[in-house]
């Protein structure tokens, strides 16, 4: 066992750097949402939509084959988004409804700082509880986000046709006083071509392209199903008979001469005419041309055939594949559309309270000269399409969303600023400072600010150190005593980092005349701080 | 000794860096002065440092000196700072060799020792036939804010090298002595001692067997018949094929160890009580026993050989060797041999002509269990390949003690053909399906089937748990084999 790779391993972090990040980070996200009461609801939604992205990207990273673990993954990717949106567009939506209109222009560029400082501190909360769950369990790396990538892709093809087919559906079925609804029209026009032509001219043309399309639809039948196989077999296996192979080529030329012959009659007929076909072919050849071609029994017989061989066709062929392949492994694959047809299914239950519910808060945060026209463009827009479809189509553009953002994730995250194995604590960690420095901008006290960047620093040291113990030693070893003194520490050092400042700003304040008792404590306590360091270095 | 450096602290310039410029931005003095925390951060990850040396001295001890196989050892690994200065994070790994398996604790450890304190881990490993040596613990400290790390193979005193033998035998004691003969009483009628019946007077039977009370009684010539006494060879054979290297929990000696290890003491039982016994195995490769291997494939320990002790001890200890190996390469091995061999076979009768050789399915004849069809074979096809290489060597009048996990039904196969042609049989087989698992339970099932199969063609079972020492199998078995039904 050589030196250098005695101690790779691969293990979860270990439990008490893991606890130690998450109470921290709790306590601290606490304490800075206490400064933005107004917007505590939107930062709650949006660690809830982070701890589901967690939680997705840990299932799909598990990897463990079973189907159920894709739908619920899948299932979750809707709330991932709902957290992002309410996070990021609910802040903004509460803070424009409390700070706008502004009385004078001189106060917008004021007013626009200060929304940007709060939205900071929600953001940088979200952000830290993200990085803290991702680093539980150490799931982040490029092959899970592409997989939760994919994932998100799958998901959102159900609900996207589901909307796409309503749509349709609506407009087809559209009718107003002046045209009849599409849908109603079209079978009996589909009918009336295909089955009943008008029996003044002769339609050779399309009777050939029936011809075409029933023998070789029939011969795709004929290959598909296990006919050879059930007439020629004498029991030791054989699969070739004669007659069927004869029946196959025949049907193949009948359908190729058909085929071939279309373009050309239709061409024929084009261009001749009823009356030159009649005078070039005789009249009672060409009355009987005309009975046969549009006679209602024969093109009936030949749409039924292809009705019938081309399901058969898709069945026979699906059924392949589906025993071919093993039932488990079908079924991992199905995972993702079962989770977005159980969505789907639930948009479409939940449609109508929701519309009204979402236009009717959207509208009361919005000013109110834009207030009016939304509401009257959404109750426009709900008549027209239904709200069904308007939700389900709401539903695929939030799976689309998450699965864009787990692509930026990857893309942003491992363009080199973060590595696999840091970069959950790294995100924690500068979401926490992130938000301790915008909280000090809106005014929250010296000791919030001082003690938020303390916990940024002690998340990210200790998570880090966590990480690296679980890989080198394991998590079945006893090491928490080594790691409570790593973080008391760097504990330490902080509250160090912090005396010497609260020293400094009295200083700078009093203009280096210390007396005040506050500032006789900060020096002890700078003392004290130093003497811990010295001992720990020792 | 390798000494690195971690950059570690060099984002608290970041941050000193951000908040300044938050600071200035809002113009907040708070945000300004706060930029010094991070900077007393980037003071701290500059100044920490780690010894110079590693000052550390490592001790491993194990609870048992001599373990049998399978036993559970417990290593017990002490560390001491015998350096002047506070180790804060010091992380050592015990180096266990690769074959042994830890199965209770963990051999790495990460504590904090000030100068003259001890640290102890310990942790429990499955002791296995040999000597297993263990290799240095690597140690590594890093300093508190763990910028810097310095790791070192420390060597540890006390106990190194694990080992792990079977009983000790007697020295194998050569004598000129030819074979004698067994002490088998056997049910056929002939010379001995002991009475089993009369007969008819034929002309040639000697005088002194003749009952002279029965001629005196009725004046008829009668013939006494004694109990023969014939020698009797006693043959063991050891199943180490694939199949059978497996093991209820990981760490203990697989089933075809155990088999092994069975057929030795068996062979020693037997030797010491006067029978002449040959040692044989299946599933064992040719190449490592040469000069013992006959070109049937079958290694042969004859008791006429000058020098049969020490070829049994060598088939024997070459029998564990294989036993241990892993057993997917050798499965795969076989399970290729077998599609080479009946792709040989010529296409079964009503094919058509114009198929080609690949549609013929060999694979369907080889995936049936060792029982390849052959029209050949007086049997009319119903004989593996192996058990008739191992009935044509067998001696007329033999009895034979089969060795195997009974994990598959190849034994029971060759109990039913041993029994066909009247060998005298007992299966020894160790109990390697214990366990909870319901795929554990069923293979123990069908094993108890097996062996209940095996019973009903006459092969007298010994199963022998492993919770068990081997000696109540063996003391079962013995009877068997030196007294007679």
């Amino acid at each position: 066992m050589s030196t250098d790779t005695a101690f790779d391993g691969a293990d979860r972090p270990t439990r008490t750097s893991t606890a130690i990040t998450a109470v921290v980070t709790a306590v601290v996200v606490a304490l800075l949402l206490g400064e933005v009461r107004l917007l505590v609801w939107p930062a709650v939604v949006g660690s809830v939509g982070a701890a589901c992205f967690a939680a997705g990207l840990h299932l799909v990273a598990l990897d463990r084959g079973e189907p159920v673990t894709g739908v619920v993954a899948s299932v979750l990717t809707v709330a991932v988004a709902v957290g992002l949106l309410v996070g990021t567009l609910g802040t903004v939506l509460l803070l424009v409804g409390a700070f706008f209109p502004v009385e004078t222009t001189a106060a917008l560029s004021i007013r626009s700082l200060q929304l940007v400082s709060r939205l900071g501190i929600v953001l940088g909360c979200v952000l830290a509880v993200l990085g803290v769950l991702l680093g539980l369990r150490n799931v982040v790396d490029r092959r899970a986000l592409a997989s939760y990538f994919q994932l998100g892709v799958k998901t959102s093809v159900v609900p996207a046709l589901v909307g796409g087919a309503m749509i349709a559906g609506v407009y087809l079925t559209q009718s107003d006083a002046n045209s009849p609804a599409l849908l109603g029209t079209l079978p009996a026009t589909l009918g009336g071509w295909l089955l009943t032509p008008d029996p003044v001219a002769t339609h050779l043309a399309t009777l050939a392209l029936l011809v075409a399309a029933a023998a070789l639809a029939v011969r795709a039948a004929v290959d598909a199903l296990p006919i050879a196989e059930l007439l020629a077999d004498s029991g030791v296996g054989q699969t070739r008979e004669r007659r069927v192979e004869q029946t196959r080529r025949l049907l193949g030329w009948a359908g190729g001469v058909a085929l071939a012959a279309a373009p050309v009659v239709f061409v024929t007929e084009l261009v001749v005419g009823p009356a030159g076909l009649s005078g070039a072919l005789g009249a009672s050849f060409y009355r009987s041309l005309v009975a046969l071609s549009t006679a209602p029994g024969l093109r009936l017989l030949l749409v039924a055939a292809t009705a019938i061989a081309v399901p058969t066709v898709v069945a026979v062929r699906l059924l392949r594949w589906v025993a071919q392949g093993s039932v488990a492994a079908f079924a991992n694959r199905l995972g993702p559309f079962v989770g977005g047809a159980a969505i789907t299914a639930g948009a479409v239950v939940v449609a109508q309270p929701v519309v009204r519910g979402l236009s009717g808060w959207v509208a009361g945060k919005l000013p109110a000269p834009f207030s009016s026209a939304f509401r009257e463009s959404t109750a426009v827009f709900v008549d027209f399409y239904g709200a069904p479809t308007i939700v389900v189509l709401l539903v695929a553009v939030l799976v689309a969303v998450t699965a864009t953002f787990a692509l930026l994730f990857r893309v942003g995250v491992f363009a080199g600023y973060l590595s696999a194995e840091t970069a959950g604590y790294s995100l924690a960690s500068g979401g926490l400072f992130v938000a301790t420095a915008f909280a000090g901008t809106v005014g929250a006290s010296p000791w919030l600010v001082f003690g938020g960047l303390v916990g940024s620093f002690l998340v990210w040291d200790t998570g880090r150190y966590g990480t690296t113990l679980g890989e080198e030693v394991g998590r079945h070893a006893p090491t928490r005593d080594a790691e409570l003194v790593h973080a008391g520490g760097t504990l330490a050092v902080g509250l160090l980092g912090t005396g010497l400042a609260y020293g400094i700003a009295t200083t700078m304040e009093s203009g280096f005349t210390p007396g005040s008792p506050t500032s006789v404590v900060a020096l002890v306590g700078v003392l004290v701080g130093v003497v811990f360091l010295v001992a720990a270095l020792r | 000794m390798t000494h690195r450096r971690v950059e570690r602290w060099g984002v608290g310039l970041v941050g000193t860096l951000a908040l300044t410029g938050f600071g200035v931005l809002y113009a907040n003095g708070t945000l300004l002065v706060a930029a010094v925390i991070p900077l007393t951060y980037v003071l701290y990850g500059a100044v920490s440092r780690v010894p110079p040396t590693v000052d550390v001295a490592v001790e491993r001890t194990f609870d048992q000196p001599d373990p049998r196989p399978g036993d559970a050892v417990t290593v017990t690994l002490t560390v001491e700072n015998v350096g002047e200065r506070v180790l804060s994070d010091l992380r050592v790994i015990d180096g266990v060799p690769d074959e042994l398996a830890v199965t209770d604790g963990s051999p790495r450890a990460c504590v904090a020792l000030p100068p003259g304190e001890a640290a102890t881990l310990s942790y429990t490993v499955v002791a296995k036939r040999g000597q297993y040596d263990f290799a240095d613990p690597v140690v590594r400290l890093r300093s508190l804010a763990a910028t810097e790390t310095l790791t070192e193979a420390v060597a540890a005193d006390g106990d190194v090298t694990l080992s792990c033998a079977n009983t000790v035998t007697d020295a194998p004691v050569q004598d000129a002595a030819l074979p004698r003969a067994g002490t088998l009483p056997t049910d056929t009628g002939g010379s001995g001692l002991e009475f089993y019946a009369t007969r008819q007077y034929q002309s040639g039977d000697p005088m002194n067997r003749v009952d002279w009370r029965h001629y005196a009684k009725t004046g008829e010539f009668v013939t006494v018949e004694y109990r023969q006494e014939q020698s009797i060879r006693t043959v063991i054979l050891v199943d180490t094929r694939p199949v059978g290297r497996v093991t209820a929990r990981p760490g203990y000696p697989t089933g075809a160890e155990l088999c092994a290890y069975a057929g030795e003491r068996l062979y020693d039982a037997l030797d010491a009580a006067g029978i002449a016994t040959t040692v044989t195995a299946v599933g064992v490769d040719g190449d490592a026993l040469d000069g013992l291997v006959g070109p049937d494939g079958l290694p042969w320990v004859d008791p006429e050989d000058n020098a049969h002790a020490g070829h049994a001890r060598r088939v024997f200890s070459e029998l564990q060797d294989v036993a241990d190996r892993d057993a997917a390469t050798d499965a795969l091995d076989e399970v290729r041999e077998r599609w080479q061999t009946s792709a040989a076979v010529p296409g079964t009768p009503g094919t058509n002509g114009d198929q080609a050789p690949d549609e013929t399915e060999p694979v369907d004849t080889a995936m049936t269990a060792d029982g390849g069809a052959d029209p050949t074979s007086p049997d009319g096809g119903g004989t593996d390949e192996r058990i008739r290489r191992i009935l044509a060597r067998l001696p007329p009048t033999a009895q034979v003690v089969v060795c195997s996990p009974m994990l598959d039904d190849w034994p029971v196969e060759l109990a039913r053909a041993l029994s066909v042609r009247g060998y005298p049989q007992v299966v020894v087989s160790p109990d390697v399906t214990g366990g909870d698992s319901p795929g554990q339970r069923v293979l123990g099932a069908s094993r108890r089937l097996r062996l209940q199969g095996s019973e009903r063609v006459g092969a007298t079972t010994v199963s022998w748990r492993l919770d068990q020492p081997i000696d109540y199998a063996l003391r079962r078995s013995l009877p068997h084999l030196l007294g007679g039904r």
